[in-house]
């Protein structure tokens, strides 16, 4: 059969990797004789402003003209929900006998609620995609009964029917990805989103599905049944040589729920790693708990360069409520631990568990800050998210519609009046928007806190941790009342791509910064000149990192290093903050603060005496001279 | 062979000692080292 798999915009981001599910889905369907193509409409749309259908439905009409397919299967991630409905109605208006077929991580998880909602849409394939499309495929070709499709949705004698699963496939049946898509998909398009000059060519790749694991907020792991599975190691570094000697790929993300809670495996596929001697690197998802200790320099020498943890919250209350069960304190030895091995990590935290405190919170972020001073390249604070098959959702706890979380991720920065509507309107098709209330904060609080603290520690971690030291676990209520008195941060005026240099992003969220410093963290002034002086540093530092005048003035410079006279004594407040004493008004020492850049594109930081700020006015000096061959 | 690794060491030498020069007292600076990144929030990676 012809068969058009369907990716609906889905991130306002330069940057696109290939669909996953997709292109495993095409692969899978391919290898069984169908033909089959991807309109990855992520791809194809890249004006990320106006939601209008008629950005992206021409398109697929489009693509329904050329290729006439037998079949059309959309899957969805939950913020692009709408924009899969409106492609199901647009396939069945243009083409009424076309069959109409969505999966993925939303419909797969509420097959029959999404024939409730969508009469244009035939079938809904709950959980794992591949047998269960395939069957569908069979049985449209060949003729037989929609009872024997396994985890198939569908409508029968006026009612919404479910047929019940079979055992998960091994992933070692799949068969070989990338090098066997042809016509299916140009991973070459992708390539050329990559930013020039970008530091890493990233994809994602799949190495496995299934954690053991039963966080409560979690609707992966019981998605997959909460069943470990993996790939076969040498199949994924097939995938992984294919990806970078044919495209360039030289990052891999290698997706799985939890791929290095199984040591053995983790051995194995390092050793397939080096003995590939793929000059790539790799990162996967971890947590805290899990003891790599033997195995990290391997991993080292294998290619990681990165793990991923959920650490979720600094509150050990917390972390039993939510079934996740990890001592906050391995954290910060895992994350110092791994630096040392030279293998960095992102750490990500839940912010509004339905009985967080302020207080809690307030720990929250300050661990994450502290995080990103011994080792984290990345910290990131996400809202609760009450997505199906997550064991909170079947809790009946009563809930707020949260506007501003759906406009943090919706596919487009701007959410017109009648998309708001239609996901306003079902709370349980749309649940992830519908937030427990806590006492953490409310909706638009919680969401300042995301997307404030989410920049705030990556551009100015040492503030934000001295912050959470010298307010004693009121960081979140002081923010809230520097919320009140300036005024929220709008979606709109931040930029989430990582290409992008962050100026814009501090410009936006100043004002906030300074208020909660100066008129709401309830700090006694030698603390506000502690917090001040580490706000000056952290600000001066993030304009010359990024070439751009800052607002903090410069005391001297030269073609690739300045200098700042801070009121503080920096390294030793830094020292302080990584190791977790106590800042005092003892460091209100004036320092000489250099930044140079190096020849090789790096940067390096130097200290001087005050004194010393006549001979940085010198351009004969030897101490310019020593600074100019840094270069 | 043997002089230009001889050459070699001599320069990483001297640009070593630049580096470390009493002039120059390095701190580490974790921002420095590893320059600031943001991700976009919805990718959990």
């Amino acid at each position: 059969m012809r068969v058009l798999l369907l990716q609906p915009p889905l991130l306002p981001a330069a940057e696109v990797t290939p669909p996953l599910g997709l292109t495993t889905l095409a692969s899978w369907l391919m290898a069984r004789g169908h033909e089959t193509r991807i309109l990855d409409l992520d791809l194809e749309v890249r004006e990320r402003e106006s939601a209008a259908e008629d950005r992206y439905v021409p398109l697929f009409e489009r693509t329904l003209d050329d290729f006439v397919p037998d079949v059309c299967a959309v899957t969805s991630m939950y913020s692009n929900s709408l924009q899969a409905e409106h492609l199901v109605r647009a396939a069945k208006r243009r083409r009424p006998e076309i069959v109409t077929v969505t999966g993925g991580p939303h419909f797969g998880a509420l097959g029959p609620a999404s024939l409730r909602r969508l009469p244009e849409l035939d079938f809904a394939i709950q959980g794992e995609g591949e047998p269960a499309l395939s069957g569908l495929l069979d049985t449209l070709a060949a003729g037989g009964a929609w009872k024997d499709v396994p985890s198939l949705c569908y409508r029968a004698d006026g009612e919404i029917r479910t047929n019940p699963g079979v055992e998960q496939m091994s992933l070692a049946d799949l068969p070989p990805m990338w090098s066997t898509l042809g016509d299916a998909l140009d991973v070459r398009r992708y390539v050329a989103t990559i930013p020039a000059g970008s530091a890493r060519r990233i994809v994602y790749i799949e190495a496995g599905r299934g954690c053991p694991f039963a966080c409560t907020f979690c609707a992966t792991a019981p998605f997959w049944k909460r069943q470990y599975r993996v790939k076969p190691p040498a199949r994924i570094a097939d995938e992984i040589r294919f990806l970078h000697e044919e495209h360039g790929y030289d990052s891999f993300m290698l997706v799985h729920d939890l791929l290095t809670v199984n040591p053995k495996f983790m051995a194995e596929f390092c050793d397939v790693m080096l003995e590939a001697r793929l000059p790539v690197e790799w990162m996967a998802n971890s947590r805290i708990d899990i003891r790599l200790k033997g195995l990290v320099p391997k991993m080292k020498a294998a290619g990681c360069w990165k793990l991923f943890f959920g650490v979720e919250s600094a509150s050990e209350r917390v972390q039993k409520i939510v079934d996740k069960h990890l001592d906050p304190r391995d954290a910060e030895t895992t994350v110092a631990d791994l630096s040392k091995n030279g293998i960095s990590c992102t750490c990500s935290f839940i912010l509004g568990q339905p009985d967080e405190r302020a207080e809690e919170l307030s720990e929250t972020i300050a661990l994450g800050a502290k995080l990103k001073l011994v080792g984290a390249e990345t910290v990131q604070f996400h809202r609760l998210r009450m997505w199906p098959p997550a064991p909170i959702t079947k809790s009946p706890l009563p809930v707020e519609f949260d506007l501003d979380s759906l406009r943090i991720e919706y596919p487009f920065t701007q959410v017109p009046a009648e998309h708001v509507e239609a996901i306003h309107s079902d709370n349980s098709f749309f649940s992830g928007y519908f937030v427990p209330e806590t006492t953490a904060g409310s909706p638009p609080q919680l969401a300042q806190v995301e997307m404030f603290f989410h920049h705030a520690v990556s551009m100015a971690p040492n503030t934000v941790a001295a912050l959470g030291q010298l307010t004693h676990g009121a960081l979140v209520p002081a923010f809230y009342e520097a919320l009140a008195a300036v005024g929220p941060l709008h979606r709109e005026q931040l930029s989430f791509d990582a290409a992008e240099p962050p100026h814009a992003n501090w410009r936006a969220m100043r004002p906030l910064f300074k208020a909660l410093i100066e008129e709401h963290a309830g700090l006694s002034d030698g603390h506000k000149s502690l917090i001040q002086g580490l706000f000056g540093y952290e600000e001066w530092r993030l304009h010359f990192l990024y070439g751009v005048p800052s607002p903090e003035p410069t005391a001297a410079g030269g073609d690739n290093w300045s200098a700042y006279l801070s009121p503080l004594d920096i390294p030793q407040a830094f020292e302080r903050l990584r190791t977790g004493e106590d800042l005092t008004e003892d460091l209100l020492e004036p320092r000489l603060l250099i930044l140079a850049r190096e020849a090789t594109g790096g940067f390096a930081s130097y200290e001087l005496e005050t004194d010393q700020l006549s001979e940085l006015l010198q351009p004969d000096s030897e101490l310019v001279r020593a600074l100019s061959a840094v270069n | 062979m043997i002089e230009t690794l001889a050459t070699n060491v001599k320069a990483e030498d001297s640009k070593a000692l630049r580096l470390k020069s009493p002039l120059l007292r390095r701190f580490s600076d974790p921002l420095v080292d590893s320059p600031v990144k943001t991700t976009p929030i919805p990718i959990y990676v």
